[in-house]
């Protein structure tokens, strides 16, 4: 005969509604500080850059997807007219002075204010594409300025960060992932 | 008295007024949205679908018909070039979602996530019939048999003894 108290399975299998509703309660309540605007899933992960042909910003030149780097660097989308840009500004300085590939796209701007803009603040740009209409940014998945995308030495897009780059951002996060890249192609 | 009172009155129909042109706010942005492009006919009726399934990928949970947004309103463009072009209303979707993810369709495909999402009410069903006839069944299995039931009475009659 059982006793009362003996352990079953089925009485093992009524406690699972309270434990899944307290690991409810522990999802829920982190989720509460928690903004998902800066994580929306970039679908061009993985992908090669979109081919384009798009002038470059101080020369006029027309440029191609064949003269990007050749070696891993920053697709980086700006503009004046975007407030946060300003903030970020700093930070892509300091990048590109520490030897790292930084490629501009100035998005929906004037060619003036963005060569003005280049020279009074500084100019941590390789070279500068120009996306007057912002159809090459649709092409890339941009939906808001500034978007920065790490392509690694194939062309080919590693990764997407939304919003201004900070210091944190970059010492954290994105340099380890820029870094790893840059030795993949050093053992290659 | 009646001063006040006729003060009061228009300071209500003021109000009415400030209503009226604010709930007519969002109609006149609507229709700045609507003109903006020119399309024939049957193109113009899938591009109104379309823009109405599409979401913002700017501001979470509005579609882009509705959005002024700016980057709504370079999408609003790519669906109405696509369709000049001849393209399907599946190729632009999936021309957008290629690009922006299955976040902007508000018809998403089936994927293994989705799927999961739709399976769980029935899974966790299907797990509240076990249970419960297992219960049933548990409890039926406590009736007593006959030769318990015999026993059990004699065991009652030796305690009265």
């Amino acid at each position: 005969m059982k006793s009362k108290s003996a352990f079953t399975p089925l009485r093992a299998a009524l406690w699972l509604p309270l434990v899944a509703l307290v690991g409810l309660c522990i999802v829920f309540f982190q989720s509460l500080g928690f903004s998902p605007r800066n994580v929306l899933p970039s679908a061009m992960l993985d992908k090669p850059l979109p081919e384009f042909s798009l002038p470059e910003l101080s020369s006029g030149i027309q440029a191609t997807h064949l003269d990007m780097p050749k070696e891993a660097f920053l697709l980086n989308v700006w503009a004046t007219w975007c407030f946060p840009c300003r903030e970020e500004h700093p930070v892509l300085m300091s990048i590109a002075e520490s030897g790292i590939n930084i490629v501009g796209l100035n998005y929906k701007d004037e060619d003036a204010k963005a060569v003005t803009w280049l020279n009074t603040i500084g100019d941590p740009y390789q070279l500068n594409l120009v996306d007057r209409t912002g159809d090459y940014g649709v092409e890339l998945g941009v939906y808001g300025v500034p978007a920065t995308y790490i392509v690694d030495q194939n062309g080919v897009i590693r990764y997407k960060h939304i919003g201004p780059i900070t210091d944190e951002d970059w010492e954290q996060k994105l340099s380890d992932i820029f870094l790893s890249l840059a030795k993949k192609q050093a053992r290659a | 008295m009646h001063n006040a009172r006729r003060r009061k009155s228009s300071n209500l129909s003021g109000y009415a007024v400030a209503w009226c042109l604010l709930a007519a706010l969002p109609v006149a942005m609507a229709s700045e949205v609507k003109t903006e492009v020119d399309l024939p006919q049957p193109l113009m009726d899938r591009y109104e679908v379309l823009i109405a399934e599409l979401r913002c990928p700017k501001c979470l949970n509005i579609n882009i018909a509705d959005s002024n947004a700016p980057i709504a309103t370079d999408l609003r463009m790519v669906v109405a070039k696509q369709l000049k072009d001849g393209n399907t209303n599946q190729e632009i979707k999936a021309y957008l979602r290629e690009r922006y993810g299955d976040f902007i369709d508000y018809d998403p495909p089936i994927t293994p996530g989705t799927l999961a999402l739709w399976a769980l009410p029935i899974v966790m069903l299907l797990c509240a019939a076990v249970i419960f006839t297992y219960v049933g069944f548990r409890r039926q299995k406590l009736e007593l048999t006959a030769e318990e039931r015999t026993r059990l009475a004699r065991l009652k009659a030796r305690q009265e003894s």
